[in-house]
C-alpha cells in the first residue's frame, strides 16, 4: 500500500495523472462545484461520523442539527454534478 | 395402554438407531473420500495433457479427474450426515481443495497466465511502472486508478515479473474472496437458518451450514471474474463491504457506529477509485436496503452518491467524454442490455452456443435453488432480517443491471455481485432436510460441471507460449505502431508506444473481412497516422474466430492472402503469431520466413 501511495504520489507529481485542468473542463463554467463538492464530500463525511455516536454526545446533537443543511448542501452538489455529466454524455444539450 | 402402544415404536427405533451408521463411521468415511478425492484428481491431472476443443478443457481431463471433483463435496455431504457433530473446518478444507484443484489445473496444463484481458490489464499498469504515469485519455482504468497504481507499486516492490503476477492472481483473489464471505454466512447461518428440525433456538444445522455457501460460490462462480483486473480488486472490497453490511443489518438491527461507518465509507471510497460498475452496484444495494429501512442511516446513500459522482465528475471526466457516444446508445436500454448479454451470447460455433447455454442453465439453477430457499424459509418461520437482506439487496443489483457501459458482460458481473447472498440465502434454509439433501445433491454434479462452464472458452482464453514470445517482440523490438490483431498483443507491455485495435471484436457488431487486413485504415480511425501499421495474426485471433464467429478457416485465409500481397512484409513468425508490416502501395519484396530470426 505504501509503495501504491508512492507510486500515485510520483505519478501526479510528474503532472501526468487527473489534474486540475481536468476538473476545470469537467465544471465547465462552474468552476466553483469542484471546491464546493470537496468541501460537502467532508462535510457529509463527518456528519456520517458524528451520527454514529451515542444521542447524549454534543458531536452527535450538532450532527443532527447540521444534517438537513448538509444533506440540502449533498443534493445540491450530486444535482448540478450529474447535470454538467450529463451534459460531459452528451444526455443534455 | 399408553406402553402397548409405545412399546412397538420404540423397538422400530432401536433398530433404526442400530442401523445408522456410527459418527466415527461417517467421520472416517468423509476423510477417506477427501484423501481419494486428491489422488484421484492429482493422478488425473498428471496424466492429463492439453488438449483444447470447442468444450474447452474438459477434453485434456481424464475421468479420474473428474470423479475426484465428485468425491470431494460427497466428502463433506458425509460430514452434514453426522448432524451437530460435523467438522466445519473439514468442510471448509474440501472446498479450498477444490478450488486449489480448478484453479490451478489451467496453469498447470497451459503453463501460461489464462485469459487474454489479464494482459491488457497489465498494459494499464505497464505506463505507471515505465514511469510515464496515468494517462486517463487514453487508458480508460486511468480513470479509476487504484489498481494500475496498486499493482505497479506491487511489481516495483517485490520484483514479480508480470507473467507470474498474473498468473498467481486468480488463485490469491478467489481463496481472499472466501475470506469475506465466510463471514457473511457464518452471521446468516447463525441469525437467519430456518430451524424446521430443531424449533427454538440455534438449529444444529445453523452451525454447520455456512460452509455449505462457500461450496455453492466455488461450484457456480464459473465468471473468471477473479482475473487480474480492476474489477477482481473491487470485487474483494465490495465482499469485504457487504460482510460489514451484513453485520450492521443483521446483528445490529441497522444501526452504525463509528467503526462500521469508517469501515463502510472507507471501502466504499477504495470501490469508487477503482471501478466505476462496482460503485454503482453497492449504490444500488444501499437504495434498496435504505428504502427497505433495513439500514438505519438515510444520509449514506447521499453520502456514497456524492464521494460517486465528485469522482466521476472531477477525475473520470476523460472517460466520460471519451465514452460519451457509447453511453447514450446503452445506458439504461433494457433491449440492448437483453440483446448484447444474453441473445449475441448465445452465438458462434456451436459448441460455444452449448457452452453459453450451460452456463445461462447453470445460473438459472443457483437462482432457482436461492427462490426455493426463500420459500421454505418463509413457510416455515415467516420473515426474519437476513431473508429481508437478501431480497432486498438482489433487487438493488437487478435495479442497477441495464445501467450497463460494459457490453455482454453485465450478465456475468449481475451473478457474480448476486452470489455471495444467493448462497446465504440457500444457507438460510439449510435446516429443513430435505432442502439440505437438495443442495449437497446440486452441489456434486455441479463440481465436475463447473470445468466446463469456467474453462468452456478455453480454446480463447488460452495463451499460448508462442503468442507471448509474439506480444514480447511486439512489445520490445517494434518502434511505436499502430498495431491490427493478434490480441491483445499491443496491449500488454509497452503500450504508451503502440495503438492497437481488436481484429475479432474491432467494428462491435461487425463481423471482420478480409478487406479490414488489406487496409487496416478502412474502418479504424488510428491516432497516430504517422506511425507504421502492423498486422498480426495469432492462434487466440484463430480460436476467437471460430468459437465467437464460427469462421474457424478465416485466419488462415487472411494469412494465404497476405502472404501473397507485396504490401504486407513478414517480420516475425512462429506456429501461433506472425506479424507483416503493411505498406500500401509498397512493392516490397517479401522475406523468407526462415530468414527472420525472432528476438527474445
Amino acid at each position: 500500500m505504501v509503495a501504491a501511495v508512492t507510486a500515485l504520489a510520483g505519478t501526479l507529481s510528474q503532472g501526468h495523472g487527473p489534474s486540475g485542468a481536468d476538473a476545470a473542463v469537467a465544471t465547465g463554467s462552474l468552476w466553483w462545484l469542484g471546491p464546493a463538492s470537496l468541501a460537502a464530500v467532508v462535510a457529509m463525511v463527518l456528519l456520517e461520523l458524528g451520527k454514529s455516536l451515542p444521542r447524549d454526545r454534543l458531536v452527535r446533537r450538532l450532527a443532527d442539527r447540521a444534517t438537513w443543511p448538509l444533506v440540502a448542501l449533498a443534493i445540491t452538489v450530486i444535482l448540478l454534478s450529474g447535470f454538467r455529466l450529463a451534459e460531459i454524455i452528451g444526455f443534455v444539450q | 395402554m399408553t406402553k402397548a402402544i409405545d412399546a412397538p415404536a420404540s423397538i422400530v427405533t432401536r433398530a433404526r438407531l442400530q442401523l445408522r451408521p456410527t459418527d466415527s463411521i461417517l467421520q472416517h468415511t468423509s476423510w477417506g473420500l477427501a484423501a481419494f478425492a486428491v489422488t484421484l484428481a492429482a493422478g488425473g491431472l498428471a496424466a492429463s495433457s492439453l488438449r483444447l476443443d470447442g468444450y474447452g478443457l474438459v477434453r485434456s481431463l481424464p475421468p479420474a479427474y473428474f470423479l475426484g471433483l465428485i468425491c470431494l463435496p460427497l466428502a463433506s455431504g458425509f460430514q452434514w450426515l453426522r448432524g451437530r457433530q460435523a467438522s466445519t473446518t473439514a468442510i471448509v478444507v474440501h472446498v479450498v481443495v477444490f478450488v486449489l484443484i480448478v484453479w490451478l489445473t489451467p496453469l498447470l496444463l497451459e503453463g501460461t497466465p489464462r485469459f487474454r484481458t489479464s494482459y491488457v490489464n497489465f498494459g494499464y499498469v505497464d505506463p505507471v511502472l515505465r514511469g510515464i504515469g496515468l494517462l486517463p485519455d487514453r487508458f480508460i482504468y486511468h480513470n479509476w486508478p487504484l489498481f494500475p497504481v496498486a499493482m505497479a507499486g506491487l511489481v516495483r516492490a517485490t520484483g514479480l515479473s508480470p507473467l507470474v503476477l498474473m498468473a498467481a492472481f486468480p488463485l490469491v483473489m478467489i481463496l481472499a474472496y472466501l475470506i469475506p464471505l465466510a463471514t457473511i454466512l457464518r452471521t446468516i447461518a447463525f441469525h437467519g437458518t430456518s430451524s424446521g428440525d430443531d424449533p427454538g433456538g440455534l438449529s444444529a444445522h445453523a452451525r454447520v451450514a455456512w460452509p455449505a455457501g462457500l461450496w455453492l460460490f466455488a461450484v457456480f462462480d464459473w465468471t473468471s471474474q477473479d482475473y487480474f483486473s480492476p474489477q477482481a480488486v473491487a470485487y474483494l472490497l465490495f465482499v469485504i463491504w457487504l460482510a460489514v453490511l451484513v453485520h450492521v443489518v443483521v446483528r445490529r438491527a441497522g444501526e452504525l457506529t463509528p467503526r462500521t461507518t469508517i469501515l463502510l465509507l472507507g471501502l466504499f471510497s477504495l470501490i469508487v477509485v477503482t471501478h466505476v460498475l462496482t460503485s454503482l452496484e453497492v449504490l444500488g444495494v444501499l437504495a434498496a436496503l435504505t428504502a427497505a429501512r433495513l439500514l438505519r442511516r438515510p444520509t449514506m446513500i447521499l453520502t456514497c452518491g456524492l464521494i460517486f459522482i465528485v469522482w466521476q465528475l472531477n477525475v473520470a471526466g476523460p472517460f466520460f467524454a471519451f465514452y460519451a457516444d457509447r453511453l447514450q446508445n446503452t445506458l439504461l436500454d433494457v433491449t440492448d442490455f437483453v440483446q448484447v448479454n444474453l441473445a449475441s451470447r448465445v452465438t458462434g460455433s456451436p459448441q460455444h452456443a452449448q457452452i453459453a447455454e450451460l452456463r445461462i442453465l447453470v445460473t438459472g439453477t443457483l437462482f432457482a435453488l436461492a427462490g426455493l430457499a426463500v420459500l421454505v424459509r418463509l413457510v416455515q418461520s415467516g420473515r426474519s432480517r437476513p431473508l429481508a437482506f437478501g431480497i432486498a439487496f438482489l433487487f438493488g443489483i437487478a435495479f442497477v443491471a441495464p445501467a450497463s457501459v460494459y457490453g455482454g458482460e453485465m450478465l456475468i458481473r449481475v451473478l457474480l455481485f448476486c452470489l455471495p447472498l444467493l448462497a446465504g440465502l440457500a444457507v438460510a434454509a439449510f435446516g429443513t432436510r430435505a432442502y439440505r439433501l437438495l443442495l449437497v445433491a446440486v452441489i456434486i454434479v455441479m463440481a465436475p460441471i463447473h470445468i466446463l462452464t469456467h474453462y468452456g472458452n478455453e480454446l480463447h482464453d488460452y495463451v499460448s507460449p508462442g503468442e507471448v514470445a509474439g506480444f514480447e517482440f511486439v512489445s520490445s523490438s517494434l518502434p511505436p505502431a499502430n498495431i491490427f490483431g493478434g490480441h491483445p498483443a499491443g496491449d500488454f507491455e509497452n503500450t504508451a508506444l503502440l495503438d492497437a485495435r481488436n481484429s475479432y471484436l474491432s467494428r462491435g457488431v461487425l463481423a471482420s473481412s478480409l478487406e479490414d487486413f488489406l487496409d487496416p485504415t478502412l474502418h479504424h480511425g488510428w491516432s497516430h497516422k504517422d506511425w507504421p501499421t502492423y498486422i498480426l495474426l495469432s492462434r487466440g485471433d484463430a480460436a476467437a474466430m471460430e468459437l465467437f464467429q464460427d469462421r474457424p478457416e478465416f485466419v488462415s485465409e487472411v494469412k494465404s492472402v497476405l502472404d501473397r500481397d507485396p504490401a504486407f512484409t513478414l517480420v516475425y513468425a512462429n506456429p501461433d503469431m506472425t506479424i507483416y508490416r503493411w505498406q500500401p502501395n509498397a512493392a516490397v519484396e517479401t522475406p523468407a520466413v526462415s530468414a527472420i530470426a525472432p528476438r527474445r
